[in-house]
């Protein structure tokens, strides 16, 4: 592993070593929520969610707001997919659905104050791009109607090249939008063909030049390993393809292949994947190759140029987990539209009812379609907030968390700080007189170090297996 | 006495005043032991008031008098054209009811903050007890005066006073309040809606939130959730128009507890 060039890093950058990943690199949440949404009840319900709204609007600052929305269609399935979605390639459909999210927003925005401003708002799915260029537009004004937008506001979505022309793109940016995401996942013909997700280089470049001529923040791309037919030399064409493209962020996934989980799923045939040796020798390809093309590592899957705004989040300690990944802003309430979005409102989690007849029922019947949440207690704060810190900072000052949440942290955590020893010996942390600090040979353990700290996941815990491998 | 015991609640473990977790805090410990045990007698200790639930109305008639011992409680009056006007907050130890002594009539309404308790004292068995007991008129008219000097501050306030001054003197008004009653004057929970707080000072929610952010960034106090944490207590009371600490009442308090 030697490097032929080197540069300044901003950021400490991860060591890869085979005999940790065998011994840390289990299966774990990606604790873009603490708790999990496994921990979701169904007793929640709707009067958990308006209470939650209510209060936020109490605080004598009430946080500023995220918007979710979730656009649950494809035009066709991709075999990876463990989102929630509808394959159609109905026309109308479309129209139907945003008819039905202005009843979801008119619901929801006369409960959040006027005075709080939108500072995020992300198109997800599904795919956000299903969606005419017209009815994006359509979309985004509703939004705009129901809520008052802050000046500098991050508007984002994802696009899959093969549902947009470059000229919707130039139309993105003048509703709005500064950041896109373009889903590439790999752009090796075979493995494209596996997953039913078939786009050439091509579409993805023009769709890449279109978004940098009419000047996004930042232009995203996520990649995913670990699919079928996928080889090291294979997988490295895409990661130079991408490299020379150049985009302020890459995303690197992990593809879980969970079948009982998610149907899509199925259609993958088991012996194309490959094997864990392979997989893990992808990875570490990829890693030691954008470290080289100087990305900087964030956190778990994400990588990001010197100059894009997630490595000065890190840097600053500002850099947030949401249910969207790592996010430049944290302490935003997060309101989410759509089938089985889920909403974060101060201590309350909400999740809409995943199925799209049942949703649009519900709020034709003008009821919020919240299916499950929890309301955080005291433990699940405190926890919550030494997870994110592991995860977005990659160091807990004891010291802090014992005096804002009062309580003797050593004592408190007794159990978990004995179950970190064995990791501190393995040289994935150190100890500091506050607290600890995770070393560049632990950086990819992130999620292994949090989970210590997971009071519904012990060591022994039944439900690992609905996990994806940390690494 | 035994039969007047026997009307308490059932299930209410604390059947002494000596016994009560708020003890340290309540007049009560301040009056002799005698006048402790005519309490004893004629104190009721209520079912917790759940969060807006309300525990008189205005213009009902005066039955008791009552301290606060956990959660918090919001006094309010009606305008002629039927707004709630907020005219205060009662905090653990404070006692609700004085100002309708004179005309044994609630001026006003009262409702919980949050999920509150109380002990309610009849209102002839405490004219009674003020009576006999010369100290319970003083700790009274001690109370009396404290209220007086919080309305005498808002008439001020809502009167002439810039934003970030009145909500300084807000902040300022409820340390001074915890810090009488010995809990920690510097962190404290503000467990009133941000609603209440702007009606209270004359202001809109928006400007309540934006002051209290410019203090944020100013650090001179940090605020996550209802937690209010004070950094620069001078800073504040200069935002006040008030003098820098050493005059203050969190020093009397102490002395006043170190005299005793």
């Amino acid at each position: 592993m030697v490097r032929s060039v080197v540069f300044m890093s901003k950021l400490m950058r991860p060591s890869f070593d085979q005999d940790l990943i065998d011994r840390h690199g289990g299966p774990g949440p990606s604790y873009t929520s603490y708790p999990t949404t496994l921990q979701f009840s169904d007793d929640y319900g709707a009067e958990g969610y308006k209470r939650a709204m209510a209060e936020s609007n109490s605080l004598p600052i009430p946080s500023d707001l995220s918007l979710y929305v979730h656009v649950p269609f494809c035009t066709s399935p991709c075999f990876y997919c463990a989102c929630n979605r509808v394959v159609t390639r109905s026309n109308s459909i479309g129209d139907h659905f945003l008819d039905t999210l202005e009843l979801e927003l008119g619901l929801v925005a006369p409960r959040i104050d006027a005075d709080r401003k939108v500072e995020q708002l992300h198109l997800g799915g599904g795919t956000p791009t299903f969606l005419s260029v017209q009815q994006l537009g359509r979309l985004t004004d509703s939004l705009r109607r129901h809520f008052s937008f802050s000046y500098d506001a991050e508007l984002s979505l994802e696009i899959d090249p093969r549902t947009i022309r470059p000229g919707g793109v130039f139309d993105l940016h003048s509703m709005g939008y500064n950041r896109i995401s373009i889903g590439v996942q790999d752009l090796e013909p075979d493995v494209q063909k596996a997953v039913n997700r078939v786009h050439d280089l091509s579409m993805v470049s023009s769709i890449y030049g279109a978004g940098r001529a009419v000047g996004f923040d930042s232009i995203s791309m996520d990649l995913i390993y670990g699919l079928p037919l996928q080889t090291t030399a294979g997988f490295a064409r895409t990661i130079e393809s991408v490299i020379k493209l150049r985009p302020d962020r890459i995303a690197l996934f992990n593809y879980a292949h969970l079948p009982h989980v998610f149907k899509a799923q199925r259609q993958i045939s088991e012996e194309q994947i490959p094997t864990p040796a392979t997989r893990l020798a992808i990875f570490r390809n990829s890693l030691v190759r954008l470290l080289d093309a100087g990305y900087e590592f964030i956190g778990m899957d994400h990588f990001a140029l010197p100059n894009d705004s997630l490595v000065k989040a890190r840097q600053d300690g500002t850099l947030a987990r949401n249910f969207q990944g790592y996010s430049t802003h944290g302490g935003l309430d997060m309101l989410s539209f759509g089938p089985s979005a889920i909403s974060q409102v101060g201590d309350s989690f909400a999740q809409n009812t995943r199925d799209l007849d049942a949703w649009t029922i519900s709020l034709k019947e003008k009821r919020l379609p919240t299916a499950r949440g929890l309301d955080r207690n005291t433990d699940d704060r405190l926890r919550a907030e030494i997870i994110e810190q592991i995860m977005c900072q990659g160091q807990l000052d004891h010291r802090e968390i014992g005096r804002f949440f009062e309580l003797h942290f050593d004592r408190y955590f007794e159990t978990e700080l004995a179950a970190l020893d064995g990791m501190a010996s393995d040289g994935l942390l150190v100890r500091n007189p506050n607290g600890f600090k995770v070393t560049p040979s632990g950086l990819l353990f992130l999620r292994a170090i949090a989970k210590q700290f997971d009071a519904y996941l012990g060591p022994a815990a039944e439900n690992s297996h609905r996990f994806s491998r940390i690494v | 006495m035994s039969k007047r015991k026997d009307l308490r609640e059932a299930g209410d473990i604390e059947t002494r005043c000596e016994d009560c977790s708020l003890y340290s805090l309540c007049f009560a410990q301040e009056i002799s032991s005698d006048d402790r045990d005519d309490l004893n007698d004629v104190l009721k200790r209520q079912q917790p008031l759940a969060k807006s639930e309300h525990m008189f109305h205005g213009g009902q008639q005066l039955k008791t008098v009552t301290v606060v011992r956990s959660g918090s409680v919001k006094s309010y009056q009606i305008s002629p054209d039927g707004d709630e006007i907020v005219s205060g907050f009662y905090l653990p130890g404070e006692v609700i009811g004085l100002d309708g002594l004179s005309a044994e009539k609630h001026p006003g309404f009262a409702v919980a903050l949050e999920d509150s308790r109380t002990c309610d004292i009849p209102f002839h068995d405490f004219m009674a007890m003020l009576d006999k007991s010369p100290k319970l008129n003083q700790i009274m008219l001690r109370l009396l005066a404290e209220e007086m000097t919080e309305t005498r501050e808002l008439l001020l306030v809502v009167g002439r006073l810039d934003a970030k001054t009145r909500v300084a003197l807000f902040l300022l008004s409820m340390s001074r309040r915890l810090a009488r009653r010995k809990q920690d004057p510097d962190q404290f929970r503000l467990t009133m809606d941000r609603r209440d707080i702007a009606n209270y000072l004359g202001l809109t929610i928006e400007t309540v939130s934006r002051t209290v952010s410019a203090l944020q960034r100013d650090k001179i106090i940090t605020v996550r959730g209802k937690m209010v944490h004070i950094l620069d207590r001078d800073g504040l009371r200069e935002h006040a128009h008030q003098l820098p600490e050493g005059d203050d009442d969190t020093s009397q308090s102490t002395s006043r507890q170190a005299g005793r």
